[in-house]
């Protein structure tokens, strides 16, 4: 006969009632490392998505190691762990001229002779790690990197490299699909006039193919830096050459 | 150690300075990061004191001799100070380079009595000639103290340190009376004192006359030890860990390692074991034992006690400069090897003495994230697949050149000299934006003119002719635009290490832009622009 009575529920108190508003979900933002906000459009979000394989590579225009470097400098100054592997000659001035702290960057010259294991231990404990890939991956790697990087809520940055003397790259070093994939295709250099001037900006034209996000494919341009020397989109710098008041000498 | 144990301090004022040579009478300072370390007593004469800025103490005494601070010449230099304390029987705690201890209990037995002990001890260390400064007032024949050294007797190591300043042996139960009338600095936490000073309280007796729950909940945990000190109470006494804590860590290195940096990377990651296993049993060590066995069947031990618990790279720091001291001592017998390197076998630490952890770490927000935490032990973890030299944190240092800038360290060690001049002005040097690639090889580039010669600067830093034609790895491409050069001579008063390059940006019709410049009449990558 006990089924016959009504099952007595309690009734939710008002601090239970409260606790249940409170109680602390993953936030979307919590799931992304943040970017420059010029980035964002590239990539679709305002930061790289935890756990996502992002690719950067040279599309036949210079530029692909500033725009990994801006990637990173956001993250790093919001206290966040950065390494990059495989990269000894990466140019530090020009990483923290893009914004990078250097106190949360890490530098592991050479992963060699087991890359895919330095890579696997460095997602274990940082929030984006630079593969920058001096010879190309196996297919087995490159997935198993991806689902670490998936599993630790980590972002991998791949940026496939040439060698010191900088010959130009194979396609495709990435086996594997990438979340996001930035090809820099072309750009120009400000700056610079014939024996007058300086370097001043770099604009760098990209296209991003991204996964998840519509459209797929977006060509964007980005100054890194511009001639002020910040990041800016294309279109917030006039394209003048500065350096013609200079060419006039000083009239 | 109990609490009110008998000892005996010897105290070397100015370590820093009788290590890096002595003053030789003149005013001598030791800077370490622009800041006065230790001066000479000319000098302090001359109003140089210890913390005070380089330049405030150039300007008060301008023939000042500044030389910068040697921590392992400091050690070195007091490692045969330590050796002659050792002939005492007594096992020697050094707390730093110019302090060292010990019991007096059974030495002073042997020599009847602790006056006639501490003479014997100021008579060894007296013997040693190792104190070329000049004396500083004291008459040569007062027995506890001479020229650069003072000893002194006391109950408990802060109370016996008290006593060495004033060179005397303070009996067994007088201390509180000895320690009363000093002021409220010598506790040596300048936070506490101003305080103190601020309440109306100069002295040592007067502090010690509060209340022990009052300083306690007032000042926490470090205010109530310098309580204790401040009444001749010495340490707490030390509470001993459960049993289950095993308070010694080993390494074995095969093959043994005959680099001072490898050792003192293995006692790192020991340190670190031993650290995280007295923390998980709520205990800290406050003396340390090292222990280092060599290939030559040496053993070198010493005892460490440090003011507060040890952190693993500090004892990475400490166990570096004793294993230099060590390696770089004569040997004690024989010298028919005497070019073969002594390998080390066996590195380990012991916690020989433990306190319950109360929690030294004062500062409020100071303890590292979470993902720090992570990232430090999987960083540590990478070292030790590659080595620490694998895992390199980089600093921008001061200089003209991309790779000039830029300094690259081991993780974890500390940051290079010359970060604080990477900000000072640097004439010469390129403005932003700087090669995102800069070559850590030379590669060597040509640059040609319109008519196939070699472009040149002449002495007047003037470009030949426009270069039409650079050169890479054997392909010819053709410049779009440069702007150059920027000539710069640096260090032209040393010939060995004068360099004069002439710097210029080139633009190449492909859409590459390098920074390319002339040395010695060749012309060699600087950075790329990527």
């Amino acid at each position: 006969m006990g089924s016959d009575f009504p099952t007595v529920r309690p009734v939710p108190t008002g601090l239970e009632v409260l606790a249940e508003r409170v109680r602390p979900r993953v936030l979307a933002r919590d799931e992304l490392v943040p970017v420059d906000a010029v980035f964002t459009g590239l990539l679709g979000s305002e930061g790289l998505r935890r756990g996502s394989t992002v690719i950067v590579e040279n599309g036949g225009a210079p530029g692909s190691t500033s725009v990994a470097l801006g990637l990173l400098a956001e993250a790093t100054t919001a206290g966040m762990w950065c390494a990059v592997v495989g990269f000894p000659s990466l140019g530090v001035l020009a990483a923290t001229e893009l914004g990078v702290a250097l106190d949360r960057l890490v530098l592991i010259p050479s992963a060699a002779p087991r890359p895919a294991a330095v890579l696997a231990a460095l997602l274990d404990g940082c929030d984006v790690v630079v593969a920058a890939l001096e010879t190309p991956m196996t297919h087995g790697d490159a997935r198993r990197l991806a689902a670490r990087a998936r599993e630790r809520r980590c972002v991998l940055l791949v940026c496939p490299q040439g060698d010191v003397r900088f010959p130009e790259m194979r396609e495709g070093s990435w086996p594997d699909v990438p979340d996001i994939a930035i090809r820099v295709t072309g750009g120009r250099f400000t700056g610079l006039g014939e024996g007058v001037g300086h370097l001043r900006g770099h604009l760098v034209e990209m296209v991003a193919t991204r996964r998840r996000v519509s459209p797929r494919t977006l060509q964007t341009g980005i100054w890194l830096p511009g001639p002020d020397g910040r990041l800016a989109p294309a279109d917030a710098v006039p394209l003048g050459n500065p350096v013609l008041d200079e060419a006039a000498g000083f009239r | 150690m109990s609490a009110r144990a008998r000892t005996l301090a010897l105290v070397c004022p100015d370590w820093a300075i009788t290590a890096s040579g002595g003053d030789g009478g003149g005013p001598v300072a030791v800077v370490e990061a622009q800041r006065i370390v230790a001066a000479s007593s000319s000098a302090r004469v001359a109003g140089v004191t210890p913390g005070q800025r380089r330049r405030e103490a150039q300007a008060n005494c301008p023939v000042l001799v500044l030389r910068p601070r040697d921590r392992s010449a400091e050690l070195r230099a007091f490692e045969p100070v330590v050796a002659a304390l050792e002939t005492f029987g007594a096992p020697v705690v050094v707390r730093r380079p110019g302090w060292a201890g010990f019991q007096t209990r059974g030495p002073a037995r042997y020599f009847g009595g602790e006056e006639a002990l501490a003479r014997a001890v100021a008579a060894a260390v007296r013997a040693l000639g190792e104190f070329t400064s000049a004396p500083d007032g004291l008459p040569e024949e007062e027995a506890l103290a001479g020229p650069g050294y003072r000893v002194g007797i006391a109950d408990g190591s802060f109370a016996a340190t008290m006593a060495a300043w004033s060179a005397r042996v303070v009996p067994s139960g007088e201390t509180a009376e000895f320690l009363g009338p000093l002021p409220i600095e010598v506790l040596g936490d300048e936070e506490l004192a101003g305080l103190l000073r601020r309440l109306g309280i100069t002295t040592l007796q007067g502090f010690g006359a509060l209340g022990e729950g009052d300083v306690l909940a007032r000042f926490g945990p470090s205010g109530a030890h310098a309580h204790r000190l401040a009444r001749g109470l010495g340490d707490p006494p030390p509470a001993l860990g459960p049993r289950s804590v095993d308070r010694v860590v080993e390494a074995e290195l095969d093959p043994p390692a005959d680099r001072v940096d490898a050792a003192a990377f293995v006692a790192r990651g020991l340190a670190e074991t031993l650290g995280e296993r007295l923390f998980s049993a709520g205990l800290a060590c406050s003396l340390l034992g090292v222990v280092v066995e060599t290939t030559e069947g040496e053993r070198l031990s010493r005892l460490w006690s440090d003011e507060g618990p040890f952190s693993a790279s500090l004892v990475a720091e400490r166990l570096r400069w004793q294993l230099e001291a060590w390696l770089n001592a004569p040997r004690p017998h024989g010298d028919d090897d005497a070019g073969v390197p002594r390998g080390i076998e066996r590195v380990r630490l012991v916690a020989e003495e433990v306190t319950r952890d109360l929690g030294r770490q004062e500062q409020l927000w100071g303890r590292p994230r979470a993902g720090s935490e992570r990232a430090t032990r999987v960083l540590a973890r990478v070292q030790g697949m590659l080595g620490s030299e694998g895992v390199l944190r980089a600093s921008l240092i001061g200089g003209r050149g991309p790779a000039e800038r830029v300094a690259r360290v081991p993780f974890g060690d500390p940051a290079p000299p010359g970060v604080s001049a990477a900000e000072l002005p640097w004439p010469g040097r390129l403005p932003a934006p700087s090669p995102s690639v800069v070559p850590n090889e030379v590669v060597f580039v040509e640059v040609l003119d319109e008519a196939g010669t070699a472009v040149a600067v002449d002495a007047r830093g003037a470009v030949s002719r426009p270069p039409a034609v650079v050169v890479l790895d054997g392909a010819p491409v053709p410049v779009a635009s440069w702007a150059g050069p920027w000539p710069v001579d640096e260090q032209w008063w040393e010939r060995a290490t004068r360099r004069r390059r002439a710097r210029f940006q080139v633009l190449l019709a492909n859409g590459e832009a390098y920074l390319i410049a002339l040395e010695r009449g060749r012309f060699l990558l600087e950075g790329r622009y990527d």
